[in-house]
């Protein structure tokens, strides 16, 4: 598989999941490190509904894209029973070459793989920060504990406690 | 700590519990979800089988862990990229 300067990564489609989780816990401006947030009409409808104060940020440009649907897509997203949203964001995918998807659904994220489309979620957006510079390691740290206390996310307790982990050891803050 | 009592409060009228009965149903939870959390982890440790674990949990908090583990370590990886 051709590999991805994830550096210089433009389209960005997103699934409801990272856009709601990372505006709860006020770290939204991190997507505007990408050069376009594609966001899926079914998506938009859901974080219209979910969190309408999203659209509110000016700074952060978000794109409303429809999705001419593919029969093959179609039947794989079925197949792992896919709300209409993933359905929309993983279609996306493959109108937009080497764009990268953004959900925090696991059967979302599996069904990328299979299809050859890269995946990453929430947790991905907070630590890629500190190599990105938007955040400190102690930011992101900060964050990530947050994520329980503030957050729909549903992450188990010690993963979350691995990552940090992970985090102090690569930043040599133990 | 108001934030709990606030809950508190809630859960009491809603459900038409006692204050000691929602407490204690509370304590049930947490406590499975951490045995839940202790199992899980010694299965992604390595310490015991998955078929233990499946015992322990169900399969479907077994496969739960497993993905997200998977998707993290991938995110991990992604993000911590030189």
């Amino acid at each position: 598989m051709e590999k991805t300067d994830y550096t210089t990564i433009q389209n960005v489609i997103l699934d409801a999941g990272p856009i709601i989780h990372l505006e709860e816990i006020d770290s939204l401006y991190l997507l505007t490190d990408f050069e376009r947030l594609i966001i899926p009409d079914a998506v938009w409808r859901e974080v219209e509904y979910h969190s309408p104060s999203v659209f509110k940020y000016r700074d952060i440009n978000f794109e409303k894209a429809n999705v001419v649907f593919d029969e093959d897509i179609l039947s794989v997203c079925k197949l792992f029973c896919l709300d209409t949203g993933e359905l929309e964001a993983i279609t996306l995918c493959s109108q937009y070459p080497d764009s990268i998807l953004l959900t925090d659904d696991a059967s979302a994220r599996l069904v990328a793989k299979t299809l050859g489309i890269r995946a990453h979620g929430t947790i991905g957006i907070l630590l890629r920060a500190i190599r990105r510079k938007q955040f400190t390691p102690h930011e992101t740290m900060r964050k990530l504990k947050e994520i329980p206390l503030k957050s729909t996310l549903f992450i188990r307790r010690s993963l979350l406690h691995e990552i940090i982990e992970e985090v102090k050891r690569e930043y040599g803050l133990i | 700590m108001e934030n709990i009592m606030t809950n508190l409060e809630t859960l009491v009228r809603e459900t038409h519990k006692s204050e000691t009965e929602v407490m204690a149903l509370a304590l049930q939870t947490e406590l499975r979800q951490l045995t839940r959390e202790l199992i899980l982890g010694r299965y992604l440790r390595g310490e015991i089988s998955r078929g233990e674990a499946i015992e322990a949990v169900g399969i479907d908090w077994v496969e739960l862990a497993e993905k997200q583990r998977d998707a993290v370590m991938e995110d991990l990886a992604w993000a911590m990229k030189k």
